[in-house]
């Protein structure tokens, strides 16, 4: 039976499927460092070296992209409020990635 | 010759020293799950990652209310690009060398909480960087184990201001008055179910005015939702929905009172043909929004226009945004701002063309123009190319022409030279037709 492998201290996801926007569910109680690089970039179309830049740098529309990132931090099966996710033209990929690590773990009823 | 020998090496070195990238670190955080562990972040041109492996290249010193303590390093990692591209299947290239994507600091002890600051220096072949971790995101404060970290306080609040005011000899003063401003939240912003975003927004428009009182007053509630996920598909990002419900359009010198429906679709399209590859900084990638929609249009009160039916004007256009921001002395940036918008119409509404304006028999000259009725199409195009020397101060170069409503007073081509000022836009969310 396969076991799953982690990447980081953090929980990092498994390998995705290219293009896929949000990693593999994870079972830890936030979202973490590395799930968070794995959004932004992926939300931003764009490599991980860019994380030092911002949205306007980057040609990025902040009103889906915040959306994308809601979506894919509550598809991992984390909670946050859109309204918490930085959008502005100013906002570097990496300060997105500090704010929404910490993204809480969805309690099931 | 021994004094010829030590010039000539020293030359020799110059260069060298001239050109290596010094390093330049833009972002740290506390790891929120394990606090002995610092992730910092490096701007291009990026260290290789033998120069920053050494734990003794790196100085963590934490302030907290009982003072300041220095936390020895007792390990360095790094996450490279390439294995962020072979682990979770990134689209995008990656430079051609390995390059460094975060560094991962593991210190002899936990940063506490609360901390006041925590400094991070790095002493390295390449040279030296510092950053300061400061505030609850950044060193992962306030959480008590389990618990989440207090919201990101957002600022949704919207504001733009352009305006001039000039004054000829012998001649009278003329105001320019471009201004709106607009605030915009989720709605249910905690709830699992998307469900877009709601707010109001207020435009003021004069034009060579005699005085402050504006031409055109646009008074709306907003209603912008994305639809579908928000990802590239791509260059074409998702599209979003904006509707003006309910909306006035108000000219007080002509009694002109329009009430306004508008749905706009918009779609925000980055110019590259995919994912992105690694950008130099102050690249500012050139970016466009293309919109389409309707304005149905019930006029309320006019002292020119006979009919009060309901009308219909198709609404297109697009905006550009593009520029190179170096943020060095003398040229923090230049940015080119572009909006193009033009509306066709179902039935008459008002205009004044300066064209049209009747002929003085006596001078030969033409007299003030006044206002028609006509169907023709109203188009506004609205250009600006701003230098910043220093940050938030600059010179503005405007090219502006066309008309907007209610009643469509057409600006013959204009270029404009000022000074501007930049105030921090601090939340996207903005209503799509405005200038970017």
């Amino acid at each position: 039976m396969a076991t799953k492998k982690s990447s980081g201290k953090d929980g990092a996801p498994d390998a995705a499927p290219p293009g896929v926007c949000h990693p593999v569910v994870g079972a830890e109680p936030f979202l973490g460092h590395a799930r968070a690089v794995v959004i932004v970039c992926n939300c931003g179309n764009t490599s991980p070296v860019n994380l030092p830049r911002t949205l306007a740098e980057l040609g990025v529309d902040g009103l889906p992209f915040q959306q994308c990132v809601n979506k894919a931090v509550r598809t991992a099966g984390y909670a946050i409020r859109i309204d918490d996710i930085p959008n502005a033209p100013e906002t570097r990929l990496i300060q997105l990635v500090t704010v929404i690590q910490n993204a809480p773990r969805v309690v099931l009823p | 010759m021994k004094r010829l020998l030590i010039v000539w090496l020293l030359c020799l070195a110059a260069p060298r020293v001239a050109i290596a990238a010094v390093p330049t670190l833009v972002q740290g955080s506390v790891e929120p799950n394990d606090r002995r562990v610092l992730y910092l972040t490096f701007d291009a041109p990026l260290p290789a990652p033998a120069d920053v492996m050494h734990a003794t290249f790196w100085t963590v010193v934490i302030t907290t209310a009982d003072g300041t303590s220095r936390s020895s390093v007792d390990g360095v990692a790094i996450k490279t690009c390439s294995r962020l591209v072979a682990l979770h299947g990134f689209l995008s290239r990656c430079p051609a060398a390995e390059s460094i994507v975060e560094i991962a600091l593991q210190l002899a002890r936990p940063v506490p909480d609360p901390a006041r600051q925590v400094d991070v220096s790095y002493v390295g072949p390449d040279g030296t960087a510092a950053v300061a971790l400061r505030g609850p995101f950044e060193l992962a404060l306030g959480r008590a184990p389990g618990a989440p970290l207090a919201a990101a306080n957002n600022d949704d609040l919207d504001l733009y201001f352009d305006g001039k005011y000039s004054r000829v000899a012998d001649e009278g003063a003329a105001f320019d008055i471009d201004a709106f401003a607009g605030f915009m939240r989720a709605i249910a912003a905690g709830s699992s179910r998307y469900w877009g975003r709601a707010g109001f927004y207020g435009q003021l428009k004069a034009k060579d005015s005699p005085n402050a009182d504006p031409d055109s007053v646009l008074l709306f509630g907003v209603y912008q939702r994305v639809m579908g996920s928000g990802r590239f598909h791509g260059p074409l990002q998702s599209p979003s929905l904006d509707v003006r419900l309910p909306g006035l359009e108000l000219d007080r010198r002509r009694s002109q009172r329009n009430f306004i429906v508008s749905p706009v679709v918009t779609v925000p399209l980055r110019l590259s043909a995919g994912a992105l590859g690694p950008i130099q900084p102050g690249i500012i990638f050139p970016f466009m929004t293309v919109f389409a929609g309707a304005e149905i249009v019930k006029p309320l009160s006019s002292a020119l226009q006979t009919t009060r039916s309901w009308r219909a004007r198709a609404l297109v256009g697009a905006t550009l945004t593009a520029g190179y921001a170096p943020e060095k002395p003398w040229v923090q940036s230049v940015t080119l701002k572009a909006a193009y918008q033009v509306r066709f119409l179902s039935d008459e509404e008002l205009f004044k063309d300066p064209r049209r304006a009747p002929i003085d028999a006596a001078t030969g000259e033409r007299g003030d123009a006044v206002f028609e009725l006509g169907t023709q199409s109203r188009d506004r195009t609205q250009i600006t190319l701003t230098y910043f020397p220093v940050k938030w101060t600059g010179l503005s170069f405007e090219y502006e022409h066309g008309s907007v409503p209610p009643v469509f007073a057409i600006t013959g081509h204009t270029l404009t030279f000022g000074v501007t000022f930049a105030l921090k836009q601090t939340s996207y969310g903005r209503f799509s037709i405005l200038t970017p």
